[in-house]
């Protein structure tokens, strides 16, 4: 390694310190607001421990379902091949793309006090009540079962189906086979699944609070406790109660189950042409068929509604809902468009700084930069609004203004918690590059500049996109740390469609749920069409 | 002298954290326009040399000299030299064109003289009309090639080759490094090889250093 300039020890020491401030200053402002006496009260106080216990319960529920459900549409799509597993496979994705309370508003439609289903075929009666422990855990596992589902698709594509066939040729049945074989193998995938949706679940905010009834969980409980309650040092303990499941699950999973895994084979893995028995794909065909069924309808409820003149009540066509919501909601939706668009490419580029330097890079606390970078990953986002708020709601000696009520804290706390995917795309983007080709650059005289902007950069671009385009669909549908720190000000889509089904306006929120979908989908597709063109140019052209 | 090693040493600190000595001592001095070969066997160190050479290692003791200045703490960028890659390392995202003239729009020339020195030094390894392909639709030799013009085309003071020929196969490897060796007399180009062939070096260098391990 050539010793390094000054300019890259600058940058190395920027980018270090900016890490430090937005994710590892407010969490450890968390931390320093507990007291021991707080912790106390906790334990001892029934309404702070019960919240905690419902937490895990409902974390360790919507993770055992929703990996369940995950494996066998996996199973299904990628090992049985039932008819129209490309179908199933794009179902199964759809939800990452959708506002986390979607869900929640459509079981509401259906099955709420108003819902069309009670009223209609129940004549009133709710035999069960979606509102508690079993409506979340519904409403979670459809939201969240995606992760399981791509978890487990790869983990099932990266078994050689050689096992397989060598177990059968063994005299083995396909029953046996799959419980002998495939699942054990499929172990590390199941494992991992299963505590990435317990963090999820955990982390879970929009569902809860439309939901939760009185079935109370962490994240909202800590919510109401700093802005019903004002009791931040209450606040502060909930929080950390939410934080350290969430870090012991993702620490086990990181680096323990994600090391253990059975995968040998590198390179293409051959498909494997033996159908699994009819029984079988009839299951796998019905049971997906249900879930696609149930998911539509979830989404077909959110369009129809939009479109209805008051649910519940009257079912007529009108187009008011759009009209209104958007006279409304305009300063949200600006509000939103304007921080995801500008935060986007910042929580792209800093990924791909970040990951160049903490993987070409050598200097004291790389580890240290690394881990920081991706913890925002594994805190929830209460945790992480509730340490922004402490953290900057007043100015200091290294932080002269105050950024609590402005642009500026809602932009950091979007850049700093979504560039997580960014940076893994960006360091596995760099691991394919071959350090010769930077070399290369550098004696035909490229400083870090043009290195960067003529090769890294160039190199790393699907890496980049793929960081964008998840940063800035994050930023329009996320709600958990945010609401913590919007104001009157700056405000955002996400605040203004809980505002509308809390207050029971639930057409109005349907529409504004579907105009949100649009103009995620329109930003996914503008940027697929700009990723194609500066392929093309890049190649075209002679790339200067 | 034009280029000057002296009591060049480096050591590398491997995975299990011990500190190993690579280059130990090492003095070389080439004048202008020599060719020189370093060969030895694999783990001498020669292409360690090549790499503080061209400033991609940096020394832990010892200086190195160009045309009277000392270049040991200079970035690789600032050295105006260039290097041949084993595996070419030809930028895969840009075209022939591109890669050759990458160098020359670094240093800012005009366009109408870019793409004089390109078509040019295209012509002289063989390659023209290959000006729009990309990388990977070459084939090794034709890489190989590219990777030679896009050094040769900033004039660089030292060329620095690194087993440059060793990937292709041994009809092409004798073919290239006549041509290799032609251009260079041409250009009476300050030439640092890198090969464990000694067939080759016998063929290409003016001089050939022969290394050994360092006794540990």
């Amino acid at each position: 390694m050539e010793r390094e300039g000054w300019k890259i020890k600058l940058l190395i020491f920027a980018v270090s310190a900016l890490v430090l401030l937005f994710i590892a200053y407010p969490l450890l402002k968390v931390f320093s607001s507990c007291t021991a006496s707080g912790f106390i009260h906790f334990f001892k106080a029934p309404y702070f421990m019960r919240p905690f216990f419902n937490s895990c319960c409902l974390g360790a529920g919507v993770a055992t379902v929703g990996t369940i459900v995950g494996f066998v549409l996996a199973y299904a799509v990628e090992r049985a091949k039932v008819p129209f597993f490309r179908v199933f496979d794009l179902i199964g994705t759809i939800p990452v793309i959708a506002p986390p309370f979607i869900v929640a508003i459509s079981s509401i439609m259906l099955f709420g006090r108003n819902g069309f289903v009670v009223r209609r075929f129940l004549e009133g009666h709710e035999f069960f009540s979606v509102y508690g422990f079993w409506g979340l855990l519904i409403t979670e596992t459809l939201a969240y079962f995606p992760t399981a589902f791509l978890v487990l698709k790869g983990t099932l594509s990266a078994i050689h189906p050689t096992f397989e066939e060598a177990s059968r040729s063994m005299g083995a049945g396909r029953a046996r086979t799959f419980w002998k074989i495939t699942a054990p193998l499929c172990l590390p995938g199941i494992l991992s699944s299963f505590l990435l949706l317990f963090i999820e679940s955990l982390a879970d905010f929009g569902n809860p609070i439309i939901l939760s009834g009185g079935y109370q969980v962490l994240s909202v409980q800590a919510y109401l406790q700093i802005t019903a309650v004002y009791d931040m040092g209450g606040g502060a303990v909930m929080a950390i109660m939410l934080l350290l499941p969430s870090l012991i699950a993702y620490v086990v999973q990181k680096y323990i189950v994600g090391q253990r895994s059975f995968v040998t084979v590198a390179g293409k893995v051959p498909r494997s042409t033996r159908k699994s028995g009819k029984t079988t794909i009839l299951c796998l065909e019905l049971f997906c068929l249900l879930l696609v069924a149930v998911i539509l309808l979830c989404y077909g409820m959110i369009l129809i509604g939009a479109f209805v003149r008051l649910w519940g009540v009257d079912y007529s066509f009108v187009f008011d809902n759009f009209i209104k919501g958007l006279q409304m909601g305009s300063q949200y939706i600006w509000g939103s468009m304007i921080l995801a668009g500008v935060s986007a490419p910042i929580t792209g580029i800093l990924g791909i700084i970040i990951a160049y330097l903490v993987t070409r890079k050598k200097f004291l606390g790389r580890k240290v930069l690394e881990f920081t970078s991706m913890l925002a990953f594994a805190v929830p986002g209460t945790v992480i609004g509730i340490g922004y708020i402490m953290a900057f709601n007043e100015p200091h000696w290294f932080m002269p203004w105050a950024l609590q009520g402005t642009f500026w804290i809602i932009l950091f706390l979007f850049v700093f918690r979504n560039m997580p995917v960014g940076l893994q795309a960006a360091t596995a983007g760099l691991a394919q590059i071959d350090v010769t080709i930077e070399e290369a650059a550098r004696t035909l005289g490229a400083g870090n500049f043009i290195l960067f902007k003529k090769i890294i950069f160039p190199l790393l671009a699907p890496a980049f996109f793929s960081g964008l385009i998840y940063s800035f669909v994050r930023a329009m549908t996320q709600i958990s740390a945010v609401i913590f720190v919007v104001s009157g000000k700056w405000n955002l889509f996400t605040v203004f469609l809980l505002g509308l089904v809390e207050n029971g306006e639930l057409s109005i929120a349907a529409a504004m749920s579907v105009v949100l979908v649009v103009i995620v989908l329109l930003m996914m597709g503008f940027l697929k069409f700009v990723i194609h063109r500066w392929q093309v140019k890049q190649m075209v052209k002679a790339a200067w | 002298m034009y280029l000057q090693l002296n009591n060049i040493s480096k050591r590398f600190t491997d995975r299990g954290g011990n500190e190993v000595s690579v280059v130990k001592d090492f003095d070389l001095s080439v004048d202008r326009g020599e060719f020189i070969c370093l060969v030895g066997p694999s783990g001498c160190g020669k292409t360690t040399v090549l790499r503080m050479i061209a400033g991609l290692e940096s020394p832990n003791a010892g200086n190195i000299i160009l045309d009277g200045t000392e270049i040991t703490n200079l970035p690789p960028e600032k050295r105006e030299m260039a290097v041949v890659f084993q595996h070419y390392a030809l930028f895969p995202h840009m075209n022939v064109y591109g890669n050759v003239a990458f160098g020359l729009n670094v240093r800012r020339l005009p366009k109408k003289d870019i793409e004089a020195k390109v078509k040019e030094i295209l012509e002289s390894v063989g390659l023209d009309g290959f000006e729009q392909r990309a990388p990977n639709e070459l084939s090794g030799g034709q890489q190989q090639r590219v990777a030679l013009a896009r050094a040769l085309v900033i004039h660089p003071k030292v060329l620095l080759c690194d087993e440059p020929l060793s990937n292709l196969d041994a009809a092409l490897r004798v073919q290239m490094r006549s041509e290799i060796k032609s251009i260079q007399r041409r250009l009476n180009l300050t030439t640092v090889y890198v090969t464990h062939d000694e067939d080759e070096a016998r063929f290409l260098a003016d001089r050939t250093i022969e290394m050994k391990s360092v006794t540990k």
